[in-house]
């Protein structure tokens, strides 16, 4: 029946894990340690997919061109010297959200034990016409979301690559030409109430622009737009600078408050460099890379909630 | 729940493993793009690599999953892919640039058109520049 004003509630009335409609009107009953539990906030998902485990290798797994891969496991484990790499991006660029209800054990000592390096956009194409050959934009990478029901621990030998690729080098023969600008780094996100160890590498430096030809006194310039660091707001976009590619890269993985309730999070891969321009004695732009947008949305990969209450 | 081995493509040796729930129907090719061990890596090179380089060439992840099949998915077969791909788009590209332009610049930054000189990148205001 649930609480109602003026009648004494007993502790049927309270609840740790909803059963639905049945339960409206019900309290939480927070648990031993003074916390929700994961059971009525379904964190950790539902735990379909099992439990995914690799030690040594590379394993690849296809984003078959979609834009995300949603994974319900019951644990996820990466040790030993193995690597989880991806395969296959959408164009707009990829992820992986990771449900576990189980322990995330992120312990490799790979040099990359998870790989999602040019999984984020493509990169604009550089201007070209007659000898004017630009550098095409480098290609962003991607990014991987893990919210864990149980244990996180992250050793300080892991190291997830996701940084952005570097724009390609103007190729004409003597004429004026612009690099390709750098390709946005990628975002990496885990949620959970226990944490084991928040170590290891997470690397989501930009790249480099690509190197332009002068002549003549003049210099191909780098049109490419600026990207946006992934750390700058709490899951905005990813996105290394453009020009000059300047470093991203954080030596701990970022770790959301486990109070974070109906929070959203905002995750997109790394913006694709913009493409090369002639600009300097010509005028000529090179395409745009795709990305995000902060104030539109245009390009997110992902817009998700978590921890919501209900069912 | 059944386990379904990770395994390398060219020796079988495991990289580790799905446990998933019975009811779940998942192929290893629906679950597995590619797995390698350490050794056939090294020797082999690395899936995801291929493929980056097969589409910075031009290529398609179509074409690129047909021709690194008859490369064995092996590195040194499949450069030969990769250089075919990447003179293709690059026929393409300047077979593009004659037909929108009809221009070249040499190195001095000569510009011609159709075998005649229209002016020099260097100068203020070269009008066969546009």
């Amino acid at each position: 029946m649930g609480i109602v004003n003026g009648q004494t509630a007993d502790a049927n009335d309270f609840k740790n894990a909803s059963a639905g409609a049945a339960d409206a009107g019900k309290g939480v009953l927070l648990d031993a340690n003074g916390n929700i539990s994961n059971t009525m906030l379904r964190r950790g998902g539902d735990g379909a997919d099992g439990a995914f485990n690799i030690s040594s290798g590379t394993t690849t797994l296809s984003f078959a061109s979609a834009n995300l891969l949603i994974k319900n496991y019951t644990s996820f484990t990466i040790s030993g010297t193995a690597t989880l790499a991806f395969s296959n991006p959408h164009a707009n660029g990829s992820g992986l959200i990771a449900y576990v209800q189980g322990n995330l054990t992120l312990t490799s000592t790979a040099t990359r034990g998870i790989d999602l390096r040019s999984m984020g956009a493509t990169g604009g194409a550089g201007y070209v016409s007659g000898g004017y050959i630009c550098g095409d934009g480098g290609r962003g990478a991607g990014f991987i979301h893990f919210e864990v029901g149980g244990t996180i621990n992250i050793a300080a030998a892991f190291t997830a690559d996701l940084s952005g690729a570097n724009g390609g080098n103007a190729s004409s023969g003597g004429a004026i030409a612009g690099g390709g600008g750098a390709g946005g780094g990628g975002s990496f996100t885990a949620i959970g109430d226990t944490i084991t160890a928040n170590a290891g590498t997470i690397n989501t430096a930009g790249g480099n622009q690509g190197s332009s030809i002068t002549s003549g006194g003049c210099t191909g310039t780098n049109n490419a737009t600026a990207g946006t660091d992934s750390y700058g707001n709490i899951g905005t976009i990813a996105g290394g600078t453009a020009q000059g590619g300047a470093t991203k890269t954080t030596t701990a993985p970022r770790f959301f408050s486990s109070y974070v309730i109906g929070g959203y999070i905002f995750m997109a891969a790394g913006a694709g460099g913009g493409g090369g321009g002639a600009s300097g004695c010509s005028t000529s732009a090179g395409g745009d890379g795709y990305g995000a947008s902060l104030t539109s949305k245009a390009g997110f990969s992902l817009v998700t909630t978590w921890g919501k209450i209900t069912r | 729940m059944r386990t379904i081995e990770i395994k390398c493509r060219f020796c079988d040796k495991i990289n580790g493993s799905f446990d998933i729930p019975d009811d779940v129907v998942a192929t290893y090719e629906e679950l597995v793009e590619d797995a390698r061990c350490d050794e056939h890596e090294a020797k082999f090179g690395n899936y995801k690599d291929m493929e980056e380089a097969y589409l910075a060439a031009g290529g398609s992840i179509e074409n690129f999953k047909a021709d690194i099949a008859e490369a064995d998915y092996k590195i040194q077969n499949f450069q030969a892919f990769i250089e075919v791909q990447q003179k293709r788009t690059d026929l393409q590209k300047s077979t593009t640039e004659v037909e929108l332009t009809g221009s070249v610049v040499d190195a001095e930054g000569n510009v011609h058109r159709n075998g005649v000189k229209v002016g020099n990148i260097n100068e203020a205001d070269c009008e066969g520049c546009q």
